[in-house]
């Protein structure tokens, strides 16, 4: 390679490459801004610089057929857009020589890849697609660009400043695998959002949880008002925020669904809304049979104002999608052994995981890369050599870095280790905040959930938002909330009370679930437990699922960790339970009995009330009566009967 | 005759003695109180002590106790129990003790003020003035009897332990029939019944006394109480947590009990009219009666 000459420009205003800021052309230059590139707006140029042509070719256009030359940046070699070599129309060939210079392009897609400690392997896919001019409230979107339309249109018509959608399907294990690279969210499906404060909000909400679930073929339309709740302290948004313009222009709607799974009905859409589907770039991965052949994934979208310029005086909306996985290498390459019954090795390779390769870069992709997380520890071998290797956010952690736009043709990246089986490291470094929620009791009664949050930080007290969302159907009795630290209890008047704020909602039958959030301060290196009693209530035998004896699932509680740099984790567990349930054959037995008790009282009754008692008298005791003959009324002879009764009737 | 009266005195405080003795013992024992206060043939969602200290403790804390599905007692109540929440707790149980007596002696007052309006109502001679050499004073149903049974009826002490507010309840209606002196099918066909109806409306039996004699499943009908009794906890054991039986069970014995609170009623109003029969046809005494 020679040396490149560049090419420094004056003007009143310089276009530059969108990724390395060499010079290409000035605003003199600019013919027209009218053009639409392949990914959005795009402006004709008379003339460009530091810029390499590729191969001529013929392409159909909107305007017709022309021959044209992709145009590179000769430093950095990012696609910039194209040159016209021949138009064949008449009216086209002014462009004949002039070049095409794309607005950047809005979209990076990357992968990232952690071999955890117990084995198994992280993959996080993202995609970023930013729009500009559509973050404020009530804008109008002119151009979608690579922005997906069918979530635009829903931002736009229900008003939401931001939107988070999770599909989860297994449990994230903190304590093995440290906290994920993304928020994770509970089993199920998870959604929140902030909507734009005006009269139709709670509509809003509604057509939104319905027009998400007709997108997803997610059950989200079950997200009605008795799983709908405002958190007071949890959620806060992601985008750039200050709480009092905040509060006074929107609101916070939260629903999930712990039972819901996740399935590729839901994972087609999801692509669907990828500027190159599956087709290209790092999504040519995404193998339905094995992301579900894992012990953990979660698919989420997420739609966000974020900060367009340093001081954030103009935002843009995005949309980040992204989806991870823990796959277990270990189990899928267990063989029999001699000695032990199996052996497994953590060796893989991208094709081994996902059965599929990557084919090239998208092309629509600004930045397109895959990034792997090296261990600190271990011998073992990566291949092929990364493009570039940078500092991780340890000392000792090292990323390396490939460039799928570099390097696109059939990136077979594999790691092997130097190993006869694998072996479990128990040496697990434990994340500094996680917790463990149970529930307690036993039969269909009543119970308890018992929360313990564990703080490993040595010297450090750490302020935590504890959330919990539970269903109306377990019935919550806030005197009965215990609080222990390191197994001693806390009266809730002494100044060692970890609790410093609390927000309940109780809540009210068949419309709304109860609320707790706790803003608790974890003392340094202890262990804070947090027990509350409840009631089991009996449902009417309409309200059960159709596998009743499966039980209910209830939401995962979330942690958010407000720490000095305003970074938040979330941690979140979901559990199951049972209710008692009716006999479903019972709705015969209770109509039938219940009327022939009613209808025994009822006769009974009757019977006794209508009825007048008589005395019986034989023909030999009538002497007795002879005197009082008078007084009464109804004297029957039966003799001709037969009968040697006679009946004496009385009024009262 | 001064003799008479003060014999009935002095065992009418023994009675309410060890009543008040009986239950301040009882109380000493959270395992009893605590099983009992989660009972469901004893507490109902409207009667459970256990809702309303959740509810007096939104209160105190601002959050509205009526805001929520938890709490449905009445305001009265709460502004009762408010004070006695900065108390010790056996303020509270001293609080149930003493409004169970007050009902006790409550039904005895009613007794003996029956006694007084029925006393020149004719009555069946040879049953009911056997006695009429006996003094004035002995010949009156003794007060105390009465409440004697509705305060040693196991039902009543399950129920006061359990601290149900149906004691208020109860309380409130006999505060009502003794100033009114009128009398109460609800304890059989309520939505949420318990003991404590049962326990209740029993007590008013012994004031009958006169109608007892009367009834003809006296034996029958103490038979199904006592079955239901014991068989209403093994299923409901059965269904929420051995998982052994299902709902059937304890939808049965259920069904067993209200036949035996309706037979025990239909009997009573059997009594009633028979007996009135027999005041007014002294002659018909010993011939055959029935129904026509």
């Amino acid at each position: 390679m020679g040396l490149t000459y560049r090419t420094y420009l004056e003007g009143s205003r310089v276009f530059g490459c969108s990724k390395c800021r060499t010079h290409l052309s000035t605003t003199e230059s600019i013919i027209s801004k009218a053009f639409q590139g392949q990914h959005g707006r795009a402006y004709l140029f008379d003339n460009v610089v530091n810029v390499e042509e590729g191969p001529s070719e013929d392409r159909h256009m909107t305007t017709g057929l022309h021959t044209v030359k992709d145009i590179s940046c000769s430093r950095c070699r990012a696609v910039l857009g194209w040159k016209y070599e021949k138009a064949y129309e008449q009216s086209q060939r002014y462009k004949e020589g002039r070049y095409i210079l794309e607005k950047q392009l809005l979209c990076e897609e990357s992968l990232t890849i952690k071999p955890l400690s117990d084995g198994k392997l992280l993959t996080h896919f993202q995609f970023s697609i930013q729009l500009e001019g559509a973050a404020r409230e009530g804008a109008r979107f002119n151009h979608y660009n690579l922005f997906p339309r069918a979530i635009g249109q829903i931002v736009q018509q229900y008003s939401a400043r931001e939107l988070h959608l999770t599909f989860t399907q297994g449990r994230w294990e903190y304590e093995k695998w440290g906290y994920p690279l993304s928020f994770s969210a509970g089993t199920g499906v998870e959604l929140w959002a902030w909507l734009w404060k005006n009269e139709k909000l709670d509509d809003n909400w509604k057509s939104l949880t319905n027009a998400l679930a007709g997108l997803f073929c997610a059950s989200l339309n079950f997200i009605d008002e008795t799983k709908t709740v405002q958190p007071q302290l949890s959620f806060r948004p992601e985008g750039p925020h200050n709480d009092t313009e905040l509060f006074d222009s929107a609101e916070l709607r939260s629903g999930s669904l712990p039972h819901e799974n996740v399935c590729t009905e839901n994972l087609t859409p999801w692509i669907k809304l990828l500027p190159c589907k599956s087709t290209a770039g790092i999504a040519s991965l995404l193998n339905g049979h094995e992301l579900y052949n894992s012990n953990f994934h979660s698919m989420s979208i997420n739609v966000r104002p974020i900060c367009q310029d340093s001081e954030c005086t103009h935002q843009k909306l995005e949309i980040l999608q992204t989806l991870s996985t823990v796959i277990n290498p270990v189990r899928n390459k267990e063989i029999r052994g001699i000695v032990e019954r199996f052996i497994g090795f953590s060796d893989w390779s991208l094709n081994e995981l996902y059965s599929r390769k990557i084919s090239r870069a998208c092309p629509l992709a600004k930045e397109s890369n895959l990034l792997l997380i090296i261990p600190e520890e271990g011998d073992f071998e990566i291949m092929p050599e990364a493009d570039q290797v940078i500092k991780g956010e340890t000392v000792n952690q090292n990323i390396a870095i490939y460039d799928l736009k570099k390097d696109p043709h059939n990136l077979e990246l594999s790691m092997k280790w130097n190993e006869s089986q694998f072996t479990y490291d128990n040496q697990v470094i434990l994340p500094r905040v996680f917790a463990h929620r149970y529930f307690s009791g036993y039969g269909q009664e009543r119970g308890g959930i018992k929360v313990n949050i564990f703080n490993k930080s040595p010297d450090l007290t750490i302020p935590i938002v504890y959330y919990d969302v539970i269903p109306w159907y377990l019935k919550l009795y806030l005197h009965t909330l215990k609080v222990k630290i390191n197994g001693v209890e806390v009266n809730s008047k002494s100044k060692d009370y970890p609790i410093k704020d609390l927000y309940y909602q109780p809540a009210v039958d068949r419309s709304r679930p109860a609320v707790i959030e706790a803003l608790i301060h974890l003392p340094s290196n202890s262990i804070t437990t947090l027990s509350i009693l409840f009631d089991k209530v009996f449902l009417k035998y309409t309200e059960h699922p159709p596998d009743p004896n499966r039980g209910f699932d209830v939401g995962p509680a979330v942690i958010t960790v407000i720490s000095s740099n305003e970074a938040e984790d979330n941690q979140k567990k979901a559990e199951g339970y049972g209710l008692p349930t009716p006999d479903f054959s019972m709705p015969y037995n209770v109509i039938t009995l219940t009327c022939t008790v009613l209808a025994l009282f009822f006769g009974s009754m009757f019977n006794l009330l209508t009825r007048q008692f008589v005395g019986l008298l034989t023909l030999n005791d009538e002497k007795i009566d002879e005197g009082k003959q008078d007084e009464n009324k109804d004297i029957v002879d039966r003799k001709n009967e037969g009968t040697e009764k006679q009946i004496l009737s009385e009024d009262k | 005759m001064s003799t008479a009266i003060e014999t009935k005195t002095r065992r009418r405080d023994l009675v309410f003695g060890i009543a008040f003795i009986t239950r301040i013992l009882l109380f000493q024992f959270s395992e009893i109180t605590n099983v009992l206060a989660s009972r469901v043939e004893v507490v109902t969602p409207v009667t459970s002590f256990t809702r309303l200290t959740e509810g007096l403790y939104l209160f105190q804390n601002g959050v509205p106790p009526y805001d929520g599905g938890v709490f449905h007692q009445a305001p009265l109540l709460l502004a009762f129990f408010q004070p006695l929440s900065y108390l010790p707790d056996q303020f509270t149980s001293l609080t149930y003790i003493l409004v169970d007596l007050l009902l006790g002696y409550l039904l005895s007052q009613i007794s003996r003020t029956k006694e007084q309006l029925y006393k020149d109502l004719p009555r069946v001679d040879d049953i009911e003035l056997i006695d009429d050499n006996k003094s004035e004073g002995e010949n009156e149903e003794p007060s105390w009897v009465v409440a004697g049974l509705y305060l040693f009826n196991p039902l009543t002490i399950a129920t006061c332990l359990s601290k149900s507010t149906i004691t208020f309840t109860n309380l409130a209606i006999a505060l009502g029939t003794f100033y009114s002196l009128k009398g109460g099918i609800m304890a059989v066909f309520k939505s949420y019944p318990s003991i404590g109806d049962a326990s209740f409306y029993l007590g008013f039996l012994p004031i009958y006394s006169e109608i007892v004699k009367y009834m003809r499943y006296n034996f029958f009908t103490t038979n199904i109480f006592l079955y239901s009794s014991v068989l209403a906890p093994i299923f409901y054991h059965l269904w929420i947590y051995a998982g052994s039986g299902n709902a059937n069970f304890f939808y049965a014995i259920t069904l067993v009990y209200s036949v035996g609170n309706i037979i025990l009623l239909v009997d009573a109003t059997f009594a009633m009219l028979r007996r009135e029969f027999d005041v007014w046809n002294p002659k018909l005494r010993y011939s055959e009666v029935m129904q026509r």
